[in-house]
């Protein structure tokens, strides 16, 4: 129920199967259904409050621009300065304007980077923008940089570890007609054809659908850490030689190496079967793993080192906490002290994912603005979170 | 000489219909980088660079200095990226209202919720107002994130914390029936 309640909040986000389960949710719970009203009235009002306030957006630009004394034509100085004295008690009010001007001032530093590339005269620095591909436009292959700063999931974390014999890569290979191969010679991202990812590590070899369902993938040898989009309706399923990982929600990793699959789960559910009884699967739960040696049955689930399992990534995975079990996850992470204000120790953070490289401050800093808190530096060494 | 270049800008003022096709077939990979910097690549960006062409072409007269030509469609391209974001809910509200869910499967849609606005928001932090202001603005939450210089995980949980409070402190009724109900 109470995850119900969380994703009414970002409602308009939501997958248009998510919404469908959340609107069927809110059928059979009139509490839920009326939560979501207000919740939805509050925002319109919001809205409505700002268009009252500021019916122009177009003020906002000038008011962005005019620090720039070549940008504004005399009639539009005269717009804003007409409207000056409203508009800042308009910005004073709305803190989400005052933001919405920083984001116009980085647009206009976007353009002017468009236009500087465009209007160069340096043939070959023309020649490399033509080339150059947009990010939307990058191809699905590329190595992967560490990210600047932590990144947080709510999504599905497994480790999945694979172990298989020669006889059937050959068997496999004889099904591989629609199915692209990615050879990772070094660390790097791919983005699947239904819009997930997937990290591979060096040595790992993964098949892909390049026609048909994509929902599916192989992974015949190596490490891999998954991001899959969820869709309630349709499971994203991994096929090893020797087993088969349905993943029930969104972010996991696997390792190949010989004739084992093993399925570490960080966070969510996932359901391991072996190709010898493929409707017998064990689910994990988060924290758990499980393997599948040859085609025997998948063993039991037990605990794991989730962090241990999914080291190769250079991340750092902590499960649903609260915060003053996080900090002490942290502190030993890192070796150093990490305190939390008695106030906020209770409070629950979703299953975040750190990036050892960007090191603690900035892990930290995560933690702290999703709290409204800052991060202190301690006396000698160690830092504390407190409001 | 350069399809933008002041002289090239005064004579397609003139009335060179030529030099403004060179014009604004200059404009629009500038254009069409920008957009798709801000927004990604697709149909809303292609559909934000041809408005942000209409606008250059049917403001050039206008234009006092043609060596402003940047400045000016720029700011073409400033105010179809607001138009770009306020339109958004525009979009979605006729697909359904946003005062209630799709369904409206309670039958609750319209009781009670005149809301106290100021009152509500109050029990908000500055940075969560900042956010859910924001997301009404039109911002996606990618978006607010970069403005933010946050995740958008982060920004979601934000939001979150803020239904939580708002969620207090205007239905406090609702967790009574929360505690009560059975799991979805």
């Amino acid at each position: 129920m109470s995850q119900s309640f969380d994703t009414l909040a970002l409602y308009d986000s939501l997958t248009p199967n998510e919404r469908v389960e959340l609107d069927r949710a809110m059928e059979e719970n009139p509490a839920l259904a009326e939560a979501f009203s207000r919740w939805n009235s509050l925002r319109a009002a919001v809205r409505r409050e700002l268009a009252s306030d500021l019916p122009d957006r177009s003020l906002l630009v000038l008011y962005a621009l005019q620090d720039d004394a070549d940008l504004l034509d005399d009639r539009e100085r005269a717009r804003l300065d007409a409207a000056q004295n409203n508009l800042g008690s308009v910005l004073e009010r709305h803190p989400g304007l005052v933001a919405a001007v920083r984001r116009i001032r980085a647009d206009r530093e976007a353009f002017e980077h468009a236009w500087s590339t465009h209007t160069q005269t340096n043939g070959q620095a023309r020649a490399e923008v033509a080339t150059q591909p947009s990010k939307q436009d990058r191809p699905a292959l590329r190595v992967v940089h560490r990210r600047s700063s932590a990144r947080w999931i709510w999504r599905i974390a497994a480790m999945i570890t694979i172990v298989l014999g020669a006889t059937l890569l050959v068997h496999l290979a004889m099904r591989d007609a629609g199915f692209e191969t990615i050879r990772a010679a070094d660390l790097m991202a791919y983005d699947l054809p239904d819009g997930s990812s997937v990290e591979l590590a060096a040595g790992a070899v993964l098949m892909v659908p390049d026609e048909g369902n994509f929902r599916q993938a192989r992974l015949m040898a190596g490490n891999a850490l998954f991001d899959i989009q969820r869709v309630e309706t349709n499971p994203f399923v991994i096929e090893t030689p020797n087993a088969s990982v349905t993943v029930l929600g969104t972010t996991f990793g696997v390792d190949v190496t010989d004739i084992e699959t093993e399925v570490v789960l960080a966070s969510g559910i996932v359901e391991l079967a072996s190709h010898a009884d493929r409707d017998a699967p064990v689910r994990l739960e988060p924290g758990q793993r499980s393997s599948v040696l040859s085609l025997d049955p998948p063993s039991q689930p037990v605990s794991a080192d989730v962090n241990a399992a999914l080291g190769w990534t250079g991340d750092l995975f902590i499960r649903a906490e609260n915060m003053a079990v996080i900090a002490a996850q942290l502190s030993d992470a890192f070796n150093t002290t990490v305190e939390v204000a008695p106030e906020l120790a209770g409070e629950m953070v979703s299953g975040t994912r750190f990036e050892r490289e960007a090191g603690l401050e900035s892990a930290l800093q995560e933690l702290a603005m999703s709290l409204d808190a800052r991060v202190t530096v301690l006396e000698g060494s160690g830092f504390r979170i407190t409001l | 000489m350069h399809a933008l270049d002041p002289q090239a800008v005064v004579r397609a003022q003139q009335g060179d219909e030529a030099e403004r096709e060179r014009l604004l077939a200059a404009l629009e990979p500038i254009l069409r980088s920008f957009f798709r910097s801000r927004i990604g690549a697709g149909p809303d960006a292609d559909d934000l660079v041809q408005n942000t062409l209409i606008r250059v072409h049917r403001g050039l007269e206008a234009l006092q200095n043609p060596a402003r030509l940047k400045a000016f469609a720029m700011k073409a391209a400033l105010f179809e990226l607001q138009d770009f974001y306020r339109g958004r809910y525009s979009a979605r509200e006729s697909l359904y209202d946003p005062d209630r869910p799709p369904s409206d499967p309670a039958g609750v849609g319209s009781a009670g919720l005149r809301l106290d606005l100021e009152r509500a928001m109050s029990t908000l932090t500055p940075h969560a107002r900042r956010i859910v202001e924001l997301r009404e603005l039109g911002f996606p939450y990618a978006e607010i994130a970069e403005t933010l210089e946050t995740t958008e995980a982060a920004v979601k949980m934000q939001v979150k914390r803020a239904f939580e409070r708002l969620r207090d402190a205007l239905v406090a009724i609702v967790l009574a029936i929360l505690a009560t109900s059975p799991s979805v």
